[in-house]
């Protein structure tokens, strides 16, 4: 199965979820393009004569825009139908889910921007060719949406692809969901020291204007553009204390407020949004509102100030109605109509927008022109915007503010939608990394839950079940790939919350790929443990810290360490291979010549380790050659890296490690004493085995 | 004492900006970047005298600058252009962002 290609034929039968087909339905699935609903090839049955009676007036048919969704695995597909009811724009999205075991993933958007629409007594027949943030071998839809009366429940849409040539390709049926595009949880606070009431609603037939009179508040403006903003409860109060003795809000005052106060929010993308209603921000008066959220998961919090806004006059009611919309415009990632260009991709700027999000001051035909004109809306480029654009570009959360359609690749190591697997995997490492240093994570997985959970013990990457990204502090995502993957039986364990967890630590410095921190700055990591019952457990999102050098020794010490043998033999933990000659040579140096510099400990690990185990060769004449452990420079290496001081230290997991290495040389040279002393000093007692670490 | 309230709306990224009025520095920063969700880099009140003010602003990082004269209280706005000249306004009211 092409788990990599939603659309794919191979997907043909196993989205459908519980739906059975029918042989009248696969044939109107089967039958040609455009007049495929009239010309079925079945018998149609015999219906009774009606008995006479008045004539009745024909029942309206249902509009088809709005949401659906499928159900089953492992993909799901939101679509978002555009081609009726309010100010439809005559187009198709949607965004794709992946399924594995209890975890739900976002996989991809798609966007059909001019299908064609055909229309008959039985269905809407929607296709195209759709555009795409993940590669397709099948990017033509057809969406088929069979016609129903109103007081019909809504029938679900029929979603096909193809290839370009017609072959096709995977099917969803998608049961209808909403008339909205989109909904989002909106919560809004109040600061204590705010003089005038939060906005309600406004009148807009109040003054002059370029719409139908109607009563707005800010959720129905949003309804307008077919959005749902679902008001999340009664209104928090933020004490004034929080904007500091000055009595203003600056952006890092009001981030730390909507970290403490917005009862949703996580550092994750997320359809939720909180709008807090203050007196002032720092900038002065003349700063109506911010969309302050631009750390992190950005764009999940707004603010307006009623220093400027406040009042009950129409005209401030208009206003406090125009600002509230507008910041939570920027929070889906709007940006003001004059400065589309600086969106990434760059859109077009439109100074002249009678939108939400102009400011009507600018408005070239002067303030006034605006308000005569504008009929409190956005323009037909934001609202493309809102309701279809693809997922990372508009959720709370999602890509940064200004920047446009997410197609890297790294959509595999987001935080899932869903995680109900009852696994918890963690990684860790020091804060900072001297340049050249082994990159070293610690890694661990444990039971959420107590019920217990069968796991298998492979975390660490040399297995394949365990996957690591790396993202480089130019912003290129890698994907972690070991020298050597090891191919492992079947095993599983059982744990639970209050077992303890699977351990290891997994030096992730060198691979497939070379060196993967190979330059000073902030990279950012990531794991996917592969779950017995399908789940991806997503662990958290690590920064590591690589060092610039900080005197010339530091830079030869890096040079040492930075060749490919000497990453190989760093990854094998040491090797007697003569073609590892030259990286032997290169850590032999560093011993002789940097040897009180912090990562000669490393040179001692992997020296004491390969010293101490059996090592065999094959010679060019096909002879085994034998080379027995040589306990006591295992000892002399080993015993430095375990009594390091902190500073200098190796991690916990390589540190037991290296203890239990050290204590079975202690152990083989008959000093039974120093073997239990190293033993004791392990995290995890075991028995002291030989070959057995 | 009337206030003259300074504002550096489009055009800055990491700049470094002096603000004089009536030949005394008042303000000087670096990395003055306008923050395109709401068309505003920085702002800063000063007191002025009652009489006409010369407000200079220079963008020291592009060896810009423009000057203009008010009368307080006042509030003046610059810009930085495309070309690397500077726009300014001046208003009786507070410019207005969002």
């Amino acid at each position: 199965m092409n788990r990599t290609d939603p659309n794919g034929a191979d997907m043909v039968g196993i989205s459908a979820g519980q739906h059975e087909w029918t042989v009248e339905e696969v044939v109107q699935m089967r039958i040609g393009e455009a007049t495929a609903a009239e010309t079925p090839t079945v018998t149609p049955i015999p219906v009774p004569e009606k008995p006479p009676g008045p004539a009745l007036p024909p029942l309206p048919k249902r509009t088809v825009s709005g949401r659906y969704r499928s159900n089953g695995a492992p993909f799901q597909l939101e679509l978002r139908v555009d081609v009726d009811r309010t100010h439809p724009l005559g187009k198709v999205s949607g965004d794709y889910y992946q399924i594995a075991g209890a975890t739900v993933t976002y996989f991809g958007s798609l966007i059909v921007d001019a299908p064609t629409i055909t229309v008959t007594a039985t269905n809407v027949v929607i296709e195209g060719t759709g555009k795409y943030t993940f590669t397709t071998s099948y990017p033509k839809i057809r969406v088929t949406i069979p016609r129903a009366f109103i007081i019909q429940p809504a029938p679900p849409a029929t979603v096909q692809f193809f290839t370009l040539t017609g072959a096709a390709g995977a099917v969803y049926v998608c049961p209808f969901v909403s008339s909205m595009f989109r909904t989002v949880l909106y919560e809004r606070d109040l600061v204590s020291d705010v003089t005038t009431p939060p906005f309600s609603s406004y009148n807009t037939g109040s003054l002059p204007s370029g719409g139908p009179a109607r009563v707005l508040k800010v959720e129905s403006a949003y309804a307008e553009a077919g959005i749902e903003m679902q008001d999340a409860g009664t209104w928090d109060t933020v004490p004034m204390t929080e904007e500091g003795p000055d009595a203003a809000w600056d952006n890092a005052e009001l981030h730390a407020s909507m970290v403490k106060h917005f009862s949703m929010w996580k550092d994750e993308p997320q359809w939720k949004v909180w709008e807090l209603v203050a007196q002032k921000h720092v900038l002065g008066p003349g700063l109506l509102g911010i969309m302050f959220d631009q750390q992190g998961c950005q764009r999940q919090g707004c603010a307006v100030f009623h220093a400027g806004l406040g009042g009950a006059t129409p005209d401030k009611l208009r206003l406090q109605l125009f600002c509230y919309v507008h910041e939570l415009g920027h929070c889906f990632n709007l940006m003001h109509s004059w400065q589309k260009s600086f969106a990434t991709p760059p859109g077009t700027n439109r100074p002249s927008a009678l939108s939400w999000m102009n400011y009507p001051w600018l408005y070239p035909a002067g303030e006034a022109s605006f308000w005569n004109a504008f009929a409190f809306a956005f323009d037909d480029g934001e609202l493309v915007h809102v309701r279809h654009a693809f997922r990372n570009n508009i959720i709370m959360g999602g890509n940064p503010f200004g920047i446009g359609a997410g197609m890297q690749d790294s959509r595999a190591f987001a935080d899932p939608i869903a995680d109900e697997s009852g696994l918890k995997f963690e990684i860790a490492a020091h804060k900072s990394f001297a340049y050249g240093e082994p990159i070293v994570l610690e890694l661990e997985l444990k039971a959420t839950d107590m019920r217990a959970k069968g796991v298998h013990p492979y975390v660490h990457p040399n297995f394949g079940l365990t996957k690591f990204a790396i993202q480089k502090p130019g912003g290129q995502v890698l994907l972690y790939e070991p020298v050597i993957e090891h191919c492992v039986a079947a095993k599983a364990i059982r744990v639970d919350a209050i077992s303890e967890p699977v351990t290891d630590s997994a030096y992730i410095g060198f691979g497939k790929g070379g060196f993967y921190f190979d330059q000073p700055g902030l990279y950012s990591v990531r794991a996917i443990y592969n779950a017995l019952d399908g789940s991806q457990v997503v662990s958290n999102l690590l920064k590591v810290r690589v060092r610039h050098p900080a005197s010339a020794t530091d830079e030869d010490v890096a040079d040492l360490f930075l060749g490919e043998e000497q990453g190989m033999l760093l990854y094998l933990l040491g090797s007697d291979s003569e073609s590892l000659k030259r990286g032997n040579d290169a850590f032999d140096l560093v011993l002789d010549k940097y040897a009180k510099h912090p990562l000669a400990v490393y040179a001692r690990l992997l020296k004491g380790i390969n010293a101490g185990r059996v090592f065999k060769t094959v010679s060019v004449d096909r002879k085994l050659e034998v080379r027995k452990p040589k306990h006591d420079h295992s000892i002399q290496m080993l015993k430095p890296v375990v009594d390091a001081p902190e500073a200098m230290a190796v991690d916990r997991i390589t540190l037991d490690m290296a203890l239990r290495r050290l204590a079975l040389a202690q152990d083989a040279v008959g000093d039974k004493a120093a073997a239990a002393a190293s033993m004791d000093r392990t995290r995890r007692k075991t028995e002291l085995t030989a070959g057995k670490m | 004492m009337a206030a003259l309230r300074i504002d550096l709306q489009e055009g800055f990224d990491s700049d470094v900006v002096a603000i004089r009025v009536d030949g005394k520095e008042v303000y000087r920063k670096s990395g003055v970047t306008t923050m395109l969700q709401i068309s505003l880099a920085d702002s800063v009140e000063v007191d002025a005298g009652d009489a006409t003010a010369s407000v200079e602003v220079e963008v020291v990082s592009r060896d810009a600058r423009d000057r203009v004269s008010v009368d307080p209280p006042a509030f003046v706005a610059f810009t930085l252009r495309p070309d690397g000249g500077i726009r300014h306004q001046v208003s009786k009211e507070p410019f207005r962002y969002m």
